[in-house]
Parts: C-alpha cells; structure tokens; sequence
C-alpha cells in the first residue's frame, strides 16, 4: 500500500498582528492586550478585528497561549490595584499613611486612617525647658497631647507662637480646680489671672509615681482666635492623690503653633521620665 | 541649664539656655512657689476654720449627720 508523506503539520504562524491583513482561520499572530501580550489562533475570516480587547477575545480569534501582564511597579513598597479596566500601581505612602478606600468608594488610597492622627510622639531630651513645637498648623482643628513625668514636679507651659517667639507676657489666664484623697484639705479652686505661664499637672508627682495628663486644644493656629485648652491630669505626692482640671487662656489672638513646657528647679524631662503624645484631627 | 526644641523630622535640638532664659526660669519657678503655698495655706486656712465652725455646731447642738449635711 503506497504511503502519503504530509511532512509537518503545523499552524500557519502569521507574526504580529496588523490591522489590515486578512486572517483566515488556523493563522496564528502574536498581539498585545493592553499590556498582555498573547498569541492568537484565528477561527473565521477576518480583517481589521484585532485579535482581543481588555483581555476579551474577538469572535474571529481566540488564545493560543495567554500571557501574563507586566508589572506595573516600580518601587519597593508599591501595590498592584485594579483600575478602571486593568491592573494599576498604587505607589507606597508617605511614613505613617495608612491604606484606605478613597471618597468615591472605587478605589484604595494612603491618607490619615481613623479620626485621630499621629502628629508626634516621643520622650523628653533631657532639657530643664522643652519645646514641643511645630505640632499645630492649618492642618487639624483639634489636637490631644497627652504626656506622663515621673519627677516631683508640676508642669507649666508657654505657648509658642507661629514664628517661632514663645510667648512669656503676662498674657496667661488658669481656672482649675482639685480634688484630693487621703489627705485633709479640697476639693478646692486653683488659679491665676495675667501671669506668664499657665500650668497643667500643679501638684507634685512621686519620680515613681508619674504625674500623668490629657490636653485638648481647638484650632490653636487660629490667627482671630485666643488659643485655650482644657486638660485634667493626676499624680500622687506621698500617700495623697490628686485629680486636677482646669484651663489655660491667652489672653491674645493669634496663631500658636507648639507648646513649650517647664518644671521647677531645673528638673530635666529625660528619656526614663518623660513621654508625650500629640493627635490632631479634622472636623 | 538645658532648653530643647522638637525638630520637624522628630529629633530634639537641645541647647543651652542664656543668662536671660535661665533667669526667667527661675523667676517662674519662685512666682510658682508663692502662688503654690498661698494655696496651700488658703486650703489650710479652710480646714481650720471647718473645724472651728463644726465645734461651734456641735456646741448649737447639731449632730454630726446634720454638720455634714450643711457641709454637702
């Protein structure tokens, strides 16, 4: 019985796609989706169809061997989302950012997560007078600064404007009151009118005992506002605690941009006894 | 005497402070004190005169329920 030889069987390889071939079928081409490139095996006659589109095959094509996409990062850090019709860098953030859905909901974004932010944190230098500046701006409306010392000491403080200058005139108004246990005396009134310093924690915390305090400012870099906070703090001296609240003015409008902090006879804010914490958020 | 500044990547810059800071820190530290002990003798004062006033309650013939309830 004779025998045919067929030699190879084989597609028709036709290379890249162009527009304005004609295909017929069993043509294969090469053709790049977006940023997928894939080979194509042609099913029906066709001309001017290209073989796919957003990864959608034509009616006259279908995939040989589909590739992958390309990465589209470029940085250590980055994301790969899904954009409108294909996959997307999504750089890394800024330090502290945190990945959240943006406000039309369709996609992801770095920004400030939660309502309260992280503006600064830190322990004390080990400095008699400390300046915690540059923690207020147009950014947030409100901010918390919360700070633990454990010294036998109490704490005044000195807002500093946003130049830079502390503010040390008699410009200051303190209305606090006190209540203490364990001991005779109060609750009772704590104040002063135009002095140059207002005062958080006033009574005298053990060095094992930290004084500890909550500070709430609103829109301190206000340039038509006085600056005013509210705080309550505690401590204990000896066997009697104490619990503070009160407020501190400024008599003057004007922006204020950080607080500056001091004790009494030169006790330093170091690294063991000092730690403080600053959060602003929006309205 | 040391004065520190919070720098805006974090750091403290701590400095030594002049003769006139140095001398303003102290003068607040001694108006502190004087506001702090009239406060405390304020305080101490009140507890003294609370004392002396329920001893003059009690010789009125007030219990010592009815003197707290006046004390709230």
């Amino acid at each position: 019985m004779a025998t045919i030889d067929l030699g190879k069987i084989k597609f028709n390889w036709r290379g890249t796609y162009a527009g304005g071939t004609a295909y017929v079928p069993d043509d294969v081409v090469y053709y790049v989706d977006g940023s997928v490139g894939s080979s194509y095996m042609c099913v029906a006659n066709t001309t001017g169809n290209a073989p796919s589109s957003g990864g959608t095959p034509h009616a006259s094509w279908e995939y040989l061997a589909k590739g992958q996409a390309t990465s589209p990062t470029t940085t250590q850090g980055d994301l790969i989302v899904r954009g409108a019709s294909a996959d997307e860098r999504l750089a890394i953030g800024a330090a502290g950012k945190a990945l959240k859905v943006n406000a039309s909901a369709n996609g992801l974004e770095y920004g400030d997560a939660g309502a309260w932010t992280v503006i600064a944190s830190g322990s004390g230098p080990g400095a008699a007078s400390i300046n915690i500046d540059n923690i207020f701006s147009d950014t947030y409306y409100f901010y918390k600064l919360y700070y633990s010392w454990a010294e036998d000491d109490w704490v005044k403080v000195r807002y500093i404007k946003a130049d830079g200058s502390i503010e040390s005139g008699n410009v200051y108004l303190h209305s606090g009151s006190y209540t203490k246990e364990n001991s005779a005396g109060g609750p009772s009134r704590a104040g002063h009118t135009n002095a140059n310093y207002g005062f958080y924690n006033y009574w005298d915390s053990a060095d094992n005992c930290p004084s500890i305090c909550e500070v709430f400012y609103v829109n301190p870099y206000s340039s038509t506002k006085e600056t005013i906070d509210f705080f309550q703090a505690t401590q204990v001296g000896g066997t009697t605690l104490y619990h503070h609240h009160g407020s501190n003015c400024n008599m003057n409008a004007y922006a204020v941009r950080g607080v500056q902090f001091f004790g009494q006879g030169g006790d330093n804010f170091t690294s063991a006894n000092f730690k403080y914490l600053v959060l602003g958020a929006k309205v | 005497m040391k004065k520190a500044t919070l720098q805006t990547d974090g750091t403290w810059k701590v400095e030594t402070m002049s003769s006139d800071e140095e001398k303003d820190y102290n003068d607040c530290a001694a108006s502190a004190k004087t506001l702090k002990e009239e406060l405390i003798a304020s305080a101490a004062k009140k507890e003294t005169d609370k004392a002396a006033a329920t001893t003059k309650l009690k010789a009125l013939g007030l219990t010592d329920d009815e003197i707290a309830a006046l004390y709230g």
